[in-house]
């Protein structure tokens, strides 16, 4: 299965990264969170029905065109957005409207964030599935 | 690739190098030998732009005066320099420092610089094509290395960065026939026709395992005499004493 | 100054509802603090650190009553980001705001309006000013066997309508038995040429841990003074981390009372100065008993004219048999113009101890810059890495990993 494959990827993308420094993984989400807003969420989407409401700075996600976009202020924010932008996109439409919060689990991206941090990261996917409910196959 | 002409140097009054005179084109590797005094590492040293010494002559670089580029500037050129004694720096990441080193140079050439994954993929590789203990890379730069892995750390970092010009400052020195053999392994496996190697030796040992396409032999401060591989046997067998 | 001593003293007293008998106790304090005046360097403790030189060079016409009935703003930025913190926040010497929300209710005590009962025993003329000027104190009892879930964070803030002031902060810290406490102290100065004076005690009871982290990050042009008092029981643990590299001068001294066995203090600290800042720690760890270790590390990074001083004094009395006591001290002079002093004091009265000192100054390894120069890194960039590795090294001696990248952080946003 796909999903295995990406979040297995970042798993050890991770620890790969944790044993080098400690720090390392937080500049390579801070390095990811700017990719992101290289190909970012257009500003008209930028609104309240498209907004991570437990994420201290703005973050938003939407649907366009076939795949998901988004857009931060907040670095590690847009980090982790990233991933999780990356990993729906390189799904077939089937595989990512059959997964679950359950499943990001794995990536062990928990262990890195704060507490809020961390429900920003799963009502983000939350949105996400959702979202993909509305897409026709 | 590199041409240097009538190059003069003092340190502290005293002539070192004088008359010197040495062309290198891409894709070739020159080794020069010499006895200790000889002024070998005092060339590498002003290739690779210490300061200390009064020089006088001419440098080309790709056709450019290397004596108007800084150290760093002569890195992002593509010059890189094997250092005979390759330092410890406590409290350095080893992963780290390469990755800076790396994206210096790229940014500095206008390539994209690599994020830390695709960084740890690359490392990754040559480090397996070298036989090189990844592990040892998440420690401080050289620190607790032995003697062969700091110049094994030498090559995998000329791996990775890609040179144009590698002079190599002695590596030799201090190993043992199998971290030789792992040295000139590396050394051979980058060889392009693009790319130049100085390889700076007293011994004739190393030659074995590189084979150079012109060997020079330096004696008070200049070459006295250029050839092929085979100069190297003849100096091994006569001596530096009986050569001239 | 003494005039404008007197009058501030009156104003603060007529501004106040004291007892009869505490406004004795303040006025002695204020009377000793006359006598002796701002240390200057005749005084052994502060001859590297002349402070009444140092006020009077740098602060024009200062004044020491200030009127603390009104609240202040908090600008939100200050508050560490990515880090959940418990927050006590001081503007101007004057607590706005108390957030215990990740703690249990009942597991914290806070007593805000505490007023100085006895009279202060020790020869510190700056202890008498802060008794003398302080009015209200704070005091936080962690209640027996409880661990605080998120570090306390203390912003010492102080804004723009400071000028040539004193401020005066006294806190206490009870650890019961068998608690733990991170404690962050974070100052944030947005105010010129004043003069700080904190007085800090802390009382670690039976097996308790206190983790305590100063930062002082911020360029500004205060002169600050922080006395803390350390109190130690059996099998307790206090470790400190200083960051010392913002303020004009600043002078935390470390008084550590090892009272109980099997008690251990680490003191660790940087020194990150340029300009012409002037920064000093003192510790004073007292070996009263019987088999307690104490370690000490600091380095510092000195540039331009700046001056770093670090007094380590190790008392190990008779009774101390099997005490450890260890300290050493390093610095990277960046130039001719800087200074590092280092004085090691040991009074040993026990036979059966381990004791050592040690400090080491130089330069930056030429050598060392240029390999990295080769490597495509440009001087600034060499020398940043250099001395990061230097530091590197007491960093890794704070033991909680979040805080320790927070510093780490901190330190490398700064050049």
């Amino acid at each position: 299965m796909k999903l295995d494959i990406k979040i297995n990827e970042y798993k050890n993308n991770i620890e790969a990264l944790q044993a080098v420094e400690s720090l390392e993984v937080y500049r390579w989400l801070i390095s990811l969170g700017e990719k992101l807003n290289e190909d970012p969420l257009s500003e008209m989407k930028r609104v309240e029905k498209n907004k991570v409401k437990s994420c201290q700075f703005d973050l938003f996600v939407d649907y366009e065109n076939g795949r998901f976009k988004a857009w931060s202020k907040a670095m590690i924010a847009g980090g982790y957005a990233y991933v999780l932008i990356d990993i729906f996109n390189s799904l077939p439409l089937e595989e990512a409207k059959k997964t679950t919060l359950e499943d990001f689990k794995k990536i062990k991206m928990d262990e890195l964030l704060t507490m809020n941090r961390k429900t920003g990261f799963y009502e983000m996917i939350e949105i996400m599935i959702r979202k993909l409910k509305n897409v026709e196959n | 690739m590199l041409k240097i002409k009538n190059l003069k140097a003092d340190i502290d009054n005293k002539s070192i190098l004088n008359n010197f005179n040495l062309e290198i084109k891409p894709g070739e590797v020159h080794a020069i030998m010499g006895p200790n005094g000889s002024g070998k590492s005092t060339l590498s040293n002003i290739l690779s732009g210490k300061k200390g010494y009064d020089v006088s002559g001419e440098i080309l670089f790709e056709n450019k005066n290397l004596f108007e580029l800084e150290t760093e500037e002569r890195a992002h050129k593509g010059i890189f320099l094997a250092f005979q004694y390759p330092l410890e720096i406590p409290g350095v990441n080893t992963n780290i420092f390469l990755k800076t080193s790396l994206n210096a140079i790229r940014k500095a050439r206008g390539e994209k610089e690599l994020d830390a994954i695709e960084f740890l993929k690359l490392v990754k590789l040559k480090a397996k094509e070298l036989k090189f203990d990844e592990e040892k890379l998440n420690r401080q730069l050289n620190v607790g290395f032995s003697g062969g892995e700091k110049k094994k750390n030498e090559i995998l970092q000329m791996s990775i960065l890609n040179p144009k010009l590698s002079i190599l400052d002695e590596t030799d020195s201090g190993l043992d026939i199998d971290a030789l053999k792992i040295v000139a392994d590396g050394v051979n496996s980058l060889r392009k026709k693009d790319n130049s190697f100085l390889i700076i030796t007293h011994y004739q040992r190393l030659l074995d395992y590189i084979k150079p396409d012109y060997v020079h032999v330096l004696m008070d401060g200049k070459i006295i005499k250029s050839g092929g591989p085979e100069l190297a046997l003849e100096l091994e067998s006569k001596g530096y004493e009986n050569f001239n | 100054m003494e005039e404008q001593l007197k009058i501030d003293f009156e104003k603060f007293l007529e501004n106040t509802n004291f007892s009869k008998k505490n406004v004795e106790i303040k006025r002695k304090n204020f009377n000793n603090f006359i006598e002796k005046g701002f240390p200057n360097r005749r005084e052994e403790n502060w001859k590297f650190s002349d402070l009444n030189q140092i006020i009077s060079k740098n602060i024009k016409n200062l004044s020491f009553y200030h009127d603390l009935s009104k609240p202040n703003k908090i600008d939100q930025p200050i508050f560490i980001d990515g880090l959940e913190h418990n927050k006590l926040v001081f503007v101007n010497g004057r607590i706005e705001k108390i957030e215990f929300d990740y703690e249990e209710k009942n597991k914290i005590e806070i007593l805000d309006d505490l007023v100085l009962e006895k009279p202060n025993n020790a020869n510190n003329s700056l202890l008498f000013l802060n008794n003398a000027f302080v009015s209200k104190y704070f005091k936080i009892i962690v209640k027996k066997n409880y661990f605080l879930q998120k570090p306390l964070v203390i912003y010492n803030i102080t804004n723009k309508d400071l000028v040539s002031k004193t401020v005066n902060l006294k806190v206490d810290i009870l650890l019961e038995e068998n608690s733990s406490l991170k404690l962050i102290e974070l100052s944030n100065d947005k105010s010129n040429t004043n003069f700080i004076n904190i007085n800090y005690n802390f009382d670690i009871q039976k097996n308790s841990i206190l983790k305590n982290y100063k930062i002082d990050n911020n360029s500004n042009s205060n002169i600050k003074y922080c006395f803390n008092n350390i109190n130690q029981d059996t099998d307790s643990v206090s470790e400190i981390f200083l960051l010392s590299s913002g303020s004009k001068f600043i002078k935390n001294e470390i008084n550590c009372n090892l009272n109980g066995k099997y008690a251990s203090a680490f003191v660790n600290g940087v020194f990150i100065l340029n300009e012409t800042k002037h920064h000093e720690i003192k510790t004073n760890i007292n070996h009263i008993v019987e088999n307690t270790k104490s370690y000490q590390l600091i380095k510092g990074v000195l540039e331009d004219t700046s001056k770093a001083v670090y007094q380590g004094k190790i008392f190990v009395d008779s009774k101390a048999q099997k005490t450890d006591g260890y300290q050493l001290s390093k610095a990277i002079l960046l130039n001719d113009n800087t200074e590092f002093n280092a004085k090691p004091e040991l009074e040993i009265y026990a036979d059966d101890v381990k004791c050592s000192h040690g400090s080491a100054s130089g330069s930056l390894n030429e050598d060392s810059i240029f390999y990295l120069m080769s490597r495509g890194l440009n001087y600034q960039e060499a020398k940043k890495l250099l001395i990061n590795g230097f530091l590197l090294d007491v960093i890794e001696k704070i033991t909680d990993t979040e805080i320790r990248n927070l510093i780490k952080n901190i330190m490398n946003l700064k050049q």
